[in-house]
């Protein structure tokens, strides 16, 4: 039997996954835990693997009769498959911001690429909330009331479970009550990561608590300079050089939809009249533009475009230098995404007595 | 745990899988069969039926599912049987098509190629092994099944009530019934298959027009002058069929009509992948032959297909399509471009 545990990297989901594995544990028959995709795939840049994949792989490699998945950065197959079939799992949905947190705690990367990871969980398991088969685990009710949240995954595996295994098992994981540290967490960094975390990730916490999610924010430090991938564009660049790229980044999917990107750019004086283009890519060019500061300040760039699924690299924002004598500096502010989103009418509330009147309903 | 049993589709097959289901229920309790040749398909089926131990029925197994095999090395059974006979079995017992039940036979055994020399592997054969104690014994033993043989009596007591033995006469009768076009489809696509364990040095694969399709009417046969009047489109493909992985060639005969002279056509091999493609321009009326080369790894489940497609519009002119010649690259010198026979 498959024991599914979708969720974001950080303690509430490998608290699922302990959990699980001693519900699995109650049947007989071997039991083997894993956690996919494994942190190095995770914090690469390579297309993902497949989850759907793994759990064949997973039986196949062990022979054992139950296996626990953790799936981190679960794939369209695996969501496509979950709903075909009505299979039961769990979803453990954090703030993904502590789950930076719980990360940075424990550094296995750098935050840059902790950050990207988190928001690349984000954007594939949004999806599998509204999977029938899910059963959503959150923070809040996990801290508080971990006998609670551990009933419900036994009833929802359909494993049968007294006070006292209750009890035992619970002796067996970890504590849970880690709100205050939990608050903690952002007066303990650098104002510049926090940014960073916030903007990529609280749109996804705000979504996870029903709220929807409004945007996210790519600040500076999630991109990176042509002319030295380890450093991020924090300072204004020299556009003169020739045409070419000189910004690049974050490679963070993003839920399928429809997007509005935001770019923001600063330009001397010295660059007025010069063209730059700025594109978003995945697997292709989305969408691009080029324009031309007519004089030294702040410019956005606002473009459109559309993700049917995950791409294998997530989605790239690039600014070119398009004038080969271009002079003057540039500065990269950030990315504001924001999904555009179509609503139903009720979810308006207001003019549907005039279409009714105007289309003749 | 799953228990796996790789064999062409059939009663040997069947009989095999209802035997290590049968021993493995005496030991897990009862376990389903479940038909899956991709690790996609098999982990669809354990999120579906919440299966922890199940036989899974391999008649086609894709390539990733082959490499988990391998690098597992876990304990796994092909049930091998003659290739006429479980194309006969397809076509008696199940009422398909003779292409359909070739294409899906020559898959089986392409797929099954290599396996046999995998440690985990235990070679069962229909000829020698159906309904044989022994054989159940050897079954139970591969996977350690702890059952005596009373229990193994017991099994196939069962089974020979649940799947009785196939009638001899109607697979003689069939075969007799074939036509020369018919044998010689049958005997080019499986021939290669025929009591060989491993193929080494196999006789040329070859894919009659029969196992094409038609590009813009899939469901007619390419056997006949296609028009090629019209866009440039796809005029023809299949057979979809897997190959054994290698290093391939392959000869594909095509013939022109006088009003198909210098039209342009690209002829593609592919998977879920291009594997080779080449241009062809014919300056004269009759037939000609391209040869193209391309490598089958382990990284792809998709079957092989040919595509023949025109590359711009065209105002006149007819294509046949005369047949399709493969060697695995050690017998590439044996190929030559002659048509397939019959």
């Amino acid at each position: 039997m498959l024991f599914l545990c979708v969720g974001l990297p950080g303690r509430l989901a490998e608290w699922c996954d302990l959990a699980a594995a001693h519900l699995a544990r109650r049947l007989s028959g071997p039991v083997i835990s894993r956690s996919w995709p494994s942190p190095a795939e995770m914090f690469g840049y390579e297309g993902l693997s497949s989850t759907l994949e793994h759990i064949a792989v997973s039986f196949i490699e062990t022979g054992a009769a139950h296996v626990v998945l953790g799936a981190r950065q679960p794939d369209e197959k695996l969501y496509a498959a979950l709903g075909e079939t009505g299979a039961r799992f769990v979803l453990a949905l954090d703030d993904p911001r502590m789950a930076v947190a719980d990360m940075l705690a424990a550094p296995v990367a750098e935050p840059k690429q902790i950050a990207r990871a988190v928001a690349n969980s984000c954007a594939l398991v949004t999806r599998y909330a509204a999977l029938p088969g899910a059963l959503r685990i959150n923070p809040a009710q996990c801290w508080t009331d971990a006998r609670a949240a551990l009933a419900a995954m036994a009833d929802h595996f359909g494993i049968g479970l007294g006070g006292s295994d209750i009890e035992a098992i619970l002796a067996d994981l970890p504590a849970m009550d880690a709100s205050a540290e939990r608050r903690q967490w952002a007066a303990d960094i650098p104002e510049a990561l926090r940014k960073m975390i916030d903007g990529a990730l609280a749109g996804y916490a705000q979504a996870f608590a029903d709220a929807g999610l409004d945007r996210i924010v790519w600040t500076r430090e999630l991109f990176y300079l042509v002319t030295d991938a380890g450093k991020s564009p924090t300072e204004p660049l020299d556009a003169a050089g020739g045409s070419r790229i000189l910004i690049y980044g974050p490679y963070i999917h993003l839920p399928s939809g429809s997007w509005n990107a935001q770019i923001v750019l600063g330009f001397s004086p010295e660059a007025a009249g010069y063209a730059f283009t700025v594109d978003v890519y995945s697997d292709g060019v989305l969408a691009a533009a080029t324009f031309q500061p007519d004089r030294a300040g702040v410019y956005t760039s606002d473009l459109s475009f559309s993700l049917n699924e995950a791409r294998p690299q997530g989605v790239e924002v690039r600014v070119t230098v398009a004038s080969n004598d271009a002079k003057g500096h540039v500065a990269f502010g950030q990315v504001v995404l924001r999904p555009l989103a179509v609503r139903h009418a009720a979810d308006v509330g207001t003019a549907e007595s005039d279409f009714l009147t105007v289309l003749e309903l | 745990m799953l228990y796996f049993v790789v064999g062409p589709p059939g009663t040997f097959a069947t009989w095999c899988g209802a035997v290590v289901a049968g021993l493995a229920g005496r030991v897990v309790g009862l376990i389903p069969i479940v038909e899956a040749s991709t690790l996609d398909d098999i982990s669809r089926k354990i999120l579906s039926g919440n299966i922890s131990h199940a036989v899974i029925a391999a008649t086609a197994p894709g390539g990733r599912l082959r490499a988990a095999l391998a690098a597992a090395a876990c304990p796994f059974v092909i049930a091998l049987d003659d290739p006429r006979l479980a194309c006969a079995d397809l076509v008696v017992g199940r009422q398909e098509s003779l292409p359909v039940a070739v294409r899906q036979i020559a898959s089986s055994c392409g797929a099954i190629m290599g396996l046999q020399s995998l440690p985990g592997a235990l070679v069962l054969r229909g000829d020698r092994d159906w309904s044989d104690i022994q054989a159940a014994r050897a079954l139970a033993d591969h996977f350690q099944f702890a059952v005596g043989d009373h229990d193994i009596a017991a099994v196939l007591e069962q089974i020979e009530r649940d799947h009785p033995a196939p009638q001899g006469d109607d697979v003689s009768s069939w075969w007799s019934r074939l036509v020369p076009s018919e044998e010689a489809l049958m005997r080019g696509a499986l021939e290669p298959y025929f009591s060989r364990s491993e193929t080494r040095r196999a006789p040329a694969i070859s894919w009659a027009p029969e196992l094409f399709l038609l590009g813009d009417r899939p469901a007619e046969p390419a056997t006949s002058a296609i028009d090629i009047t019209g866009r440039a489109r796809c005029l023809l493909h299949g057979p979809q069929v897997l190959l054994f992985p290698g290093a391939w060639s392959l000869a594909l005969t095509l013939g022109f009509s006088r009003d198909a002279v210098d039209n342009e056509f690209l002829v593609e091999v592919a998977t879920d992948r291009q594997l080779a493609s080449s241009g062809l321009r014919p300056h004269n009326e009759g037939d000609l032959t391209v040869e193209l080369a391309f490598l089958i790894d382990d990284s792809s489940d998709y079957p092989v297909v040919i595509r023949v497609s025109t590359r711009r519009a065209a105002f006149d002119g007819a294509v046949i399509l005369r047949g399709a010649r493969l060697l695995r690259h050690e017998d590439a010198g044996a190929l030559d471009a002659a048509p397939p026979d019959g």
